[in-house]
């Protein structure tokens, strides 16, 4: 009898493990199928530049079943005040936190969009800038996005024999000069979408001095200047990629997508603006 | 005894409740589970025939949708080709047919971006709303316009693409799907082609897209042409960045139906239904994952169910079990207890069965109980018995007697009677210890008596004789030694009186019906029958002759020995004398039968 007793007990505390174990699986699919949410945190969240990189987090937050939030910080923004937004945002109920300096680790690589302006510029002329003047425009010169970018540029017409008569992008504790009271130079180029989209504007008022535009673009803006004339080359980031794999690297799933083949950056002209290869960037610009 | 093998069991009976808990529990487990796993894949397809048949009602929804939306902007393109612009001059008529296309564009701006109408060569002749055209647009390049040309016969829809003809000065670009015809254009009184081009907002399309792509549980709808160049796919761009795949090339060829295929190693349930004009399919796609998806937690909460169900019922049926048994466990508890040497009340309860189990157990007890005290108390009284006729044997009274009338015959210089007295008083206590038996035959018993009453009647100066009249046939039964001996002594104690004639003792024996009787008879004085009565029943009755063990004792030993209805017989009803019979069954006297009555 008390054998037999022990042998109840016996399986009954093994139906009961079994039981909490079914129980915990059956937590862990609801929890697997709930949505996991994402703050996302960026300068000036609702700035244009933005618009491919926010499709492409939103696109990896759907095909990850998570819901994704962006969140705007002031752009004099500090270590201190980030810390505190990304704490705020946890305390909110986000399972995640994305800044901007993941978005740029998740990025391209910025010394060669730069690079890659710089050749757009030498291709236009077959190479032959030798005497022409160069002025650079960047919006923030102390970011390392437009630090890498500088470089780039500068590696490509370092020997192209052009003088670089000023530049946005180079001096610390300067004031910045707008670029209508530069002086007038043959080429400008613009390292970043801010500073494309001010040089596409000047243009039109003729305030940069019949200077021919080559910039790095992020929007319709960029691309609307390049349209009508008035930048003749535009360097795109896939900023769409960048957000995807951003989103991704929050699960670590990142290396196990297939983009090893697909530009980082396309490089667009007028005549090749709307070319079906083109048209898919353009896309993801325009949501 | 013949040698049997004993066959072992190999295993240790299992407690009654045990069995029926076991028995139960299974029973209940097995029907738990197969009816789940029977519900379960019932309910997995159904349920994967419902999700595939309400993808399918969706998308007949949808396809009616896209078909009036297309219609519509078939409508427009009708109208405007047939209403405004055929047959009419479009060179002195252009203000008209600008105002009917106005008129066009205006009633249907939220479809459509921008109506045109280009000439032969491509040369925009006029187009609403009213926007700068691009300086360098080669539309005669334009898929949209090339399609045209090359059947002139059909209206051509076009794959999404920016529209790349006007210049609004907004920075804005359109998404666009470019419906165009070739037409024909009156010019200045000359026919000559020309292309109509509605360009349709993309947005409508993909707006009806995204509501029915809204789910998150993998399912998903995109549109392609009959090529399976996507038009729309949720997951457009990643098919683009290779992060995706799709297989419209496939899905486009297929007629409208549901099929199965594989992507990325993932099996899939593909419905497509056809767009009628254009071509276009609607594919549905319902990934394994997602028919599985509910199915996964539905599989995990019914195997918890499950398991609770088995929990509660493992306990159930381990109380029923032991309620049922109970009381015969209960029973086998008293009867082991009973087996230990406890005296406790046997259970007698609980079922019918049970009940009557525990009242005929009990009843075989008290009955053992009984038998047993009835053994112990036989085995005691045989015991006193054969003590007291042991007793008897070596009654220091005769013996002296005996022996000093021995001594009075040597000193007599009666040597021969002295001879033939020591002779007989040897063989009488030869036969007394019999070996140590108990059972001796008849014949030996005759000699005994023989022997005493030849020692008796030399002591009594034979006062009185013997006949012995013993039928052959009985001398070969058994008997319990010292029967005679006892009675004769009182023959010779009561029925002889010196001062009268010659007393008569007879010994007789004969069989009457399977049994034997043997008897004393003397011509002595008799007893009263009320005394008589008292012989055999008064056990504190005192002889005040003899060794003082008395017919009770015969009787008693004859009683224990051979049963009740034997022992023996007091006839007094005669006027003098008297008669003690013995009576016992008839057994041969075996060492056989010898030892089963010794035992």
């Amino acid at each position: 009898m008390k054998r037999e007793k022990t042998i109840f007990l016996l399986v009954e505390l093994l139906l009961g493990l079994l039981v909490a174990a079914a129980f915990l699986l059956l937590r862990s699919v609801d929890q697997r199928n709930k949505a996991e949410k994402v703050s996302v945190i960026l300068e000036d969240s609702e700035n244009v530049k933005w618009s491919g990189m926010k499709y492409g987090i939103r696109m990896a937050a759907q095909d990850q079943n998570a819901e994704v939030f962006f969140v705007s910080i002031d752009t004099d923004w500090t270590d201190d005040t980030l810390d505190a937004l990304i704490s705020e945002e946890i305390a909110g109920g986000a399972d995640a936190v994305l800044t901007e300096e993941q978005l740029i680790l998740e990025g391209p690589d910025q010394t060669a969009i730069g690079y890659a302006l710089g050749r757009a510029v030498l291709e236009d002329y077959s190479g032959g800038i030798q005497g022409k003047t160069l002025g650079i425009l960047a919006e923030d010169p102390d970011s390392e996005v437009t630090m890498l970018r500088n470089q780039g540029f500068l590696d490509a017409v370092q020997d192209s024999g052009a003088d670089i008569l000023w530049s946005c992008a180079e001096g610390e504790d300067r004031e910045r000069i707008p670029a209508e009271e530069q002086p007038a130079v043959d080429l400008v180029a613009a390292l970043d979408d801010e500073s494309t989209r001010e040089a596409g504007r000047l243009t039109a008022a003729q305030d940069l001095h019949g200077a021919i535009l080559y910039g790095i673009g992020e929007s319709m803006e960029s691309i609307y200047y390049l349209d009508s004339g008035r930048a003749e080359s535009l360097v795109i980031p896939d900023s769409f990629q960048t957000g995807y794999k951003a989103l991704l690297s929050l699960s670590g799933s990142a290396d196990s997508i297939g983009t090893a083949d697909m530009p980082a950056y396309y490089v667009v002209n007028k005549d090749t603006l709307f070319t079906e290869e083109n048209e898919g960037i353009l896309l993801t610009l325009s949501q | 005894m013949s040698s049997k093998k004993i066959r072992k069991s190999k295993e240790h009976p299992k407690p009654f409740h045990s069995t029926i808990m076991f028995v139960f529990s299974m029973l209940s487990i097995v029907s738990i589970v197969l009816v789940t796993l029977v519900l379960y894949r019932q309910f997995a397809g159904v349920s994967r025939d419902k999700t595939v048949e309400s993808t399918k009602q969706l998308m007949e929804q949808t396809v009616e949708n896209l078909e009036e939306y297309l219609t519509r902007m078939r409508n427009i393109s009708d109208t405007a080709y047939y209403n405004a612009i055929k047959e009419v001059d479009i060179f002195s008529q252009a203000s008209e047919i600008q105002d009917q296309l106005k008129l066009l564009y205006e009633a249907n701006k939220n479809s459509v971006r921008s109506i045109a109408v280009y000439g032969q060569g491509g040369s925009l002749l006029m187009a609403e709303p009213l926007a700068r055209q691009k300086e360098d647009p080669d539309v005669t390049k334009q898929s949209w316009y090339t399609n045209a040309v090359e059947k002139v016969e059909n209206l051509h829809f076009s794959t999404p693409h920016i529209q790349n003809l006007f210049d609004d000065g907004s920075m804005k670009y359109y998404w666009v799907i470019s419906l165009s015809r070739v037409v024909e254009l009156t010019n200045q009184g000359k026919l000559q082609h020309g292309v109509i081009l509605v360009d349709m907002d993309y947005s409508s399309i993909s707006r009806m897209m995204k509501q029915i792509n809204t789910t998150s549980s993998g399912q998903y709808y995109y549109l392609c042409d009959s090529r399976g160049e996507i038009i729309y796919h949720p997951r457009q761009i990643q098919i683009r960045d290779g992060i995706a795949a799709e297989n419209s090339a496939e899905a486009a060829a297929y007629r409208d139906g549901v099929y199965e295929d594989r992507l990325d190693g993932e099996t899939r349930q593909v419905v497509v239904e056809t767009v009628s004009y254009t071509g276009w399919k609607l594919v549905g796609v319902i990934p394994e994952s997602t028919l599985t998806r509910g199915l996964a937690s539905l599989r995990y909460f019914l195997l918890l169910m499950v398991l609770v169900l088995i929990m509660i019922l493992v306990w159930i049926n381990r109380v029923i079990s032991l309620r049922i048994s109970r009381p015969i466990m209960k029973l086998n508890q008293s009867v082991t207890e009973y087996e230990a040497g406890q005296a406790p009340d046997i259970f007698i309860g609980g079922s019918l069965e049970v009940w009557h189990l525990g009242r005929s157990i009990q009843k075989s007890y008290e009955q053992i109980d009984h038998l047993m005290k009835e053994i112990v108390t036989e085995q005691s009284e045989r015991r006193k018995s054969e003590l007291a006729a042991l007793q008897s044997q070596i009654n220091p009274h005769f013996l002296y007697n005996t022996l000093d009338s021995i001594m009075w015959m040597v000193e007599g210089e009666q040597n021969e009677k002295a001879s033939f007295m020591i002779d007989q008083l040897a063989k009488l206590l030869r036969l007394s210890l019999s070996g140590g038996h108990t059972i001796i035959s008849v014949a030996d018993e005759i000699r005994h008596a023989t022997s005493y009453m030849n020692i008796q009647k030399a002591r009594y100066k034979d006062a009185f004789t013997v006949r012995y009249d013993i039928a052959p046939e009985v001398k070969d039964c058994c008997t319990s030694k010292l029967i005679l001996q006892p009675i004769l002594e009182n023959a010779v104690n009561y029925g002889i009186d010196p001062e009268d004639d010659i007393g008569e003792i007879t010994v007789g024996g004969c069989l009457d019906g399977g049994r034997v009787i043997l008897w004393v008879e003397d011509n002595g004085p008799g007893m009263p029958e009320e005394e008589a009565e008292l012989v055999l029943t008064d056990t504190k009755r005192v002889q005040k002759k003899g060794s003082g063990i008395g017919l009770i004792n015969i009787h008693h030993r004859m009683q224990i020995l051979f049963g009740k209805e034997y022992g023996v017989r007091t006839d007094t009803g005669k006027e003098e004398g008297m008669k003690v019979s013995v009576i016992f069954p008839a057994v041969p006297f075996t060492e056989e039968n010898r030892r089963r009555l010794e035992s």
